[in-house]
């Protein structure tokens, strides 16, 4: 792996969720690396918490969950210790999220056009819708949509979950954030579409952007990432560049994982 | 999708007719001064319990004042008065539901304690207390009923924040580093709107009865003041010989008050489709008068 001093670190983070009867150990001690100009991806199954380590490193995790132990660094700089206002600065600045759900997390009151603005507008106060609106038809037109102008003009819930995911990924690709998660940006997307987003984010980390690629689908990880992280039950079981692991999975369920692909080669 | 609203609001005529109407009594409640034809409170015995002509459209009453021009001027308590009571609850039950979903906790328990409190009181009963202690008159009235009705507003409010907190979208906004204070305002009030403003039209019209009817029975507005239900109360006694004294305000009361339900049952029908937000008013019990 990269031998750089890591923009995000992520160090042995434990994430419970208190039930009335017991405790789920969502993130049980996971720690990763997150660097400069590379897709970091965390693969694994449904209920793997992957999820909730990328909602973890921003703290987001509400009741019952919490934050049990663990750091998160972002240049060696504990966000956890940091007050309210501290992290809001650094929520969307330096880290920016995609998010899974695309039809929800868009406010459907708010047009298209006003939520790519604002994903600017958190950077850079001077930035005027005006000025920003080519851009914005650019990044609409890279992402698969093909009538940028009235995607921007529209109210979310006017548009089908796929368009409102890649309105998601384009509002991702349009943030000037160091560290951009990216949680199952590709998943209800033709593979076309697919292909053409995990492009886009590959182009993202060539300009030195650090992504993190959360997903389930070890063919996406092979296309795009350069290390990953195999989590399972909410610890990591490997951990490597992508081209190490692919080679020589150590871990049974990695290779579980693997399965499907090997078998199709 | 505001363009959407007003679209699907002008398809639908009773809604257009109903605000119409509204508008045009807040317009004449505005200029009654200027819009009556005679001085509403000017007294002419010699003139009384006239039937309607050219001179007195309306006719007049047991004391000779214009029956129109008592009606037009009635707009300003009745009309304008409801608009205030509505206007305050909302101040008032908005935010403390805003609160009251957003923080949860004890805050949470404490507002909505205080509002069910506020609903225990069969409203009727308690106005009847008020203004036996106090006197009868419009302003206790006008206190009594922002004591009691900013309760269910807060209830309605509280319900349809807790439900949209837990939207992604909410989430999305906190990763994007966003205040509380913005969030509220940005995401979740503007989801709400729609079911605050056809729940504030339909009480307008609860508003407008209510007052009537206290002032019916003479603990509301007292005479001689030009009040809807001030004029139905001296009509009572004519009602075998001059029964149009009786049946003008009532008409002018039913067709104010019709027209506010039907502008917001119209708002409503325009503001649903687009989420199941206006199901929730409904559920509510809209406000039956």
């Amino acid at each position: 792996m990269c031998n750089e001093e890591p923009v995000l670190a992520v160090k042995d983070l434990k994430t419970y969720f208190y039930c009335k009867d017991r405790v789920v150990k969502a993130v049980n001690g996971v720690s990763i690396d997150v660097h400069k100009g590379r897709i970091t991806a965390i693969i694994g199954g449904s209920g793997s918490g992957k999820s909730v380590m990328s909602l973890s490193i921003l703290n987001l995790i509400d009741k019952p969950g919490r934050i049990v132990d663990g750091q998160v660094l972002l240049h060696g700089r504990d966000i956890r210790k940091l007050s309210d206002k501290e992290l809001r600065r650094i929520r969307g600045r330096q880290i920016a999220m995609i998010f899974q759900e695309p039809t929800c997390a868009l406010n459907p009151v708010v047009k298209v056009k006003k939520h790519m603005y604002e994903a600017v507008h958190i950077h850079d106060k001077s930035a005027r819708m005006n000025d920003l609106m080519d851009g914005f038809r650019k990044t609409l037109l890279r992402v698969g949509l093909s009538e940028p102008d009235r995607v921007l003009e529209s109210y979310p819930f006017e548009l089908s979950g796929g368009m409102c995911q890649r309105v998601m990924v384009a509002m991702g690709l349009v943030t000037n954030a160091e560290v951009l998660i990216a949680d199952e940006p590709t998943s209800s997307l033709d593979l076309t579409t697919q292909a053409a987003i995990l492009e886009e984010l590959v182009r993202l980390k060539e300009t030195g952007m650090a992504v993190i690629l959360i997903t389930h689908d070890l063919g996406v990880v092979a296309q795009t990432a350069d290390d990953m992280y195999v989590i399972k039950d909410g610890i990591i079981v490997e951990r490597g560049t992508v081209r190490e692991v692919f080679a020589n999975p150590k871990n049974e369920y990695t290779k579980f994982l693997m399965e499907p692909i090997l078998i199709h080669n | 999708m505001l363009k959407s609203i007003i679209r699907k609001f002008f398809q639908k005529r009773s809604a257009v007719l109903g605000l119409i109407v509204a508008l045009l009594m807040v317009f004449i409640g505005i200029f009654a001064e200027q819009v009556a034809p005679h001085d509403a409170y000017a007294v002419d015995i010699s003139q009384k319990l006239l039937d309607p002509s050219a001179e007195y459209p309306l006719g007049t009453d047991q004391l000779g004042r214009c029956i129109l021009s008592r009606l037009i001027l009635g707009t300003r308590t009745s009309l304008f008065s409801a608009i205030i009571v509505t206007v305050i609850i909302l101040l008032i039950g908005v935010p403390l539901g805003i609160i009251a979903g957003y923080v949860g906790g004890i805050t949470d328990n404490i507002i909505m304690r205080m509002a069910d409190v506020a609903s225990t009181f069969p409203s009727s009963l308690l106005a009847l207390a008020i203004v036996g202690i106090f006197g009868p008159s419009l302003r206790n009235l006008i206190l009594v009923f922002i004591f009691l009705w900013w309760a269910p507003f807060a209830r309605m409010v509280r319900g349809q924040v807790m439900k949209i907190k837990e939207m992604e979208y909410v989430l999305a906004a906190v990763a994007a580093g966003d205040s509380r204070f913005r969030i509220i305002v940005r995401h979740i009030l503007p989801n709400t709107i729609s079911s605050i403003i056809v729940y504030a039209t339909l009480r307008i019209a609860a508003v407008i009865v209510h007052i009537a009817s206290f002032s019916f029975i003479g603990l509301g507005s007292q005479p001689p003041t030009a009040d809807w239900g001030v004029m139905l109360n001296d009509g009572r006694q004519f009602i075998t010989s001059h029964p149009l004294m009786l049946v003008w305000p009532g008409v002018v009361i039913a067709v104010v008050v019709l027209a506010f339900n039907a502008l917001g049952e119209g708002l409503n029908d325009a503001m649903t489709p687009t989420s199941e937000e206006g199901a929730v008013v409904k559920e509510t019990g809209a406000v039956n008068v």
